[in-house]
């Protein structure tokens, strides 16, 4: 069963190329995927379209099944920059999602109909990913008060806390530091794995791609027609990173993308 | 305990002060057109429950009038400006130029236009808080990131959830900041404007009741109230900032 069903898709920004004509792909459920491309060859916008952020200029994306039609609160987005808001504590962007939730009520298209909102519940769900994302203790903290790693912590439990059945992940640990950034590779995969949730990262470094993306989708500069998807199983074992065939797997991605990189 | 006390203990030492050296002052000077708070004082309580309460009130109506139809038509427009950069380009020269303007020289085109009624005058000093609002409210929508809108708007928020949860708390700061430290020139403007073609209002009262007819003592009162007007507006705004807007009172350590 395809989790993502994009079918000949056309998109670009006025007054410049295409970015995509006549594009199809399908990415199975429960599988992890990586973008990874020259910047501006549109791998940031493909995610965008695949959140509903963006519309297609011709043909269609299905997710689920369904044609996508406005951002869909089961799909996961993580940005680079965190976009938590600034004025609320970790506990209150935590349970961001599901206070708009509460606040549309169960009208059949922010949650589904016969949805109650349960306040104690709500609060053991937000507490438990917080927990798990290694914040407690910080629930009533501001973002302006906490590191970088822990903003991104935040951001991905506020994500969690709504049970994606997608994760949608644009550059996002780029603006972290090595260490950091590894840890919360490894959470990712993790989390990704044990709720077996469909996993598609875009990233600048090939490295990155290798780790998380059991397939990788190589986007070219210019017009993209047909996808180029490198299978990589290294990402399924259980140290991609010290793995033998892990460098030349790098070096594959790399060929893929030119060689230039 | 102690801090508590500390707490009010030295602005009432500084209260104190500042009617201490107001005495001496007068004693010194020892002339009509400045007599101490020990005549002021008294009259000031005695009439703040007569005439100079209801002056005082009309005047608090008008400003807070202002406050409202400025909030009103400001925020919403910088909303639009913040958000949308074609429009900002667009408006952004106009604001500009009529930003720094002192508001009152537009007094007597009000008056020809508008007739020298209570609503001419309420105009007048919303038009001074329309361009700070606009102005703070622009700037504060245009840093909301691309990636913060979507990010909410992914987690399912349509326009409607947009506003409660993301334009809404990230202006009221702004709109409360506006107005706090534009009240005071809204009060003085206030002044001004009533000084003329009306009965009621703390210009009208401190001008024509009492300078004009050498009541000086009474004019403090009416001076008196007007601080006590500009400090309440103040403090009103301060608390509601302290209520809606708790996360500007911490400190950056990220």
């Amino acid at each position: 069963m395809s989790m993502i069903r994009i079918h000949q898709l056309f998109f670009g920004y006025s007054g410049k190329p295409l970015l995509f004509e006549n594009f199809s792909l399908t990415i199975p459920r429960g599988e992890s995927w990586t973008l990874i491309g020259p910047s501006g060859c549109g791998k940031s916008t493909l995610l965008s379209l695949m959140a509903g952020l963006q519309k297609p200029r011709r043909g269609s994306i299905e997710i689920e099944g369904r044609p996508l039609q406005r951002p869909r609160p089961e799909s996961g987005l993580v940005f680079q920059d965190h976009g938590l808001l600034p004025w609320a504590t970790v506990a209150d962007n935590v349970a961001l999602g599901l206070n708009i939730r509460r606040y549309y009520g169960a009208d059949g298209r922010h949650a589904p109909r016969g949805w109650e909102h349960d306040g104690e519940k709500q609060k053991k769900t937000v507490s438990r990913w917080i927990q798990r994302l290694g914040l407690e203790g910080k629930e009533a903290l501001y973002p302006a008060q906490l590191s970088r790693g822990q903003r991104q912590r935040a951001a991905i439990a506020r994500t969690m806390v709504m049970k994606p059945d997608l994760l949608l992940m644009d550059e996002p640990f780029s603006a972290l530091d090595p260490p950091i950034r590894e840890e919360l590779q490894g959470l990712m995969i993790r989390l990704g794995r044990r709720e077996s949730i469909t996993r598609i990262t875009v990233t600048h470094d090939i490295a990155e791609a290798v780790i998380l993306g059991e397939k990788i989708l190589v986007a070219r500069a210019g017009t993209n027609h047909k996808p180029q998807i490198l299978k990589n199983p290294v990402a399924l074992e259980k140290d991609p990173r010290t793995h033998k065939d892990f460098n030349a797997m790098c070096k594959g991605v790399r060929q893929a993308m030119g060689g230039l990189q | 305990m102690r801090s508590c006390t500390k707490g009010i203990l030295e602005p009432a030492a500084g209260l104190a002060a500042l009617l201490l050296f107001w005495q001496a002052g007068a004693m010194a000077l020892d002339r009509p057109i400045l007599p101490g708070p020990v005549t002021v004082l008294p009259l000031f309580f005695q009439h703040l429950w007569g005439d100079l309460g209801l002056h005082f009130m009309a005047s608090a109506g008008r400003v807070i009038l202002a406050i409202l139809i400025a909030v009103c038509t400001a925020a919403p427009l910088g909303l639009v400006l913040g958000q949308s950069p074609h429009i900002n380009r667009f408006f952004s020269p106009v604001i500009t130029i009529l930003y720094p303007v002192p508001k009152i020289v537009f007094l007597p085109v009000i008056y020809v236009l508008m007739g020298i009624t209570d609503f001419s005058k309420i105009f007048l000093i919303s038009l001074i808080l329309f361009f700070q609002i606009l102005v703070v409210v622009r700037d504060e929508a245009a840093g909301l990131t691309p990636e913060l809108i979507a990010s909410v708007r992914s987690l399912g928020a349509g326009r409607r959830a947009l506003f409660r949860f993301v334009y809404l708390p990230a202006t009221l700061p702004a709109i409360l900041t506006a107005l706090r430290v534009s009240v005071g020139t809204a009060v003085a403007v206030l002044f001004i404007a009533e000084q003329a073609l009306t009965q009621w209002g703390l210009g009208y009262y401190i001008v024509v009741e009492t300078y004009q007819v050498l009541r000086y003592p009474e004019m403090y009162t009416g001076i008196l109230a007007m601080g006590l007007l500009g400090s309440l507006l103040y403090g009103l705004i301060r608390i509601i900032e302290r209520k809606f807007a708790p996360h500007l009172f911490i400190k950056d350590t990220g």
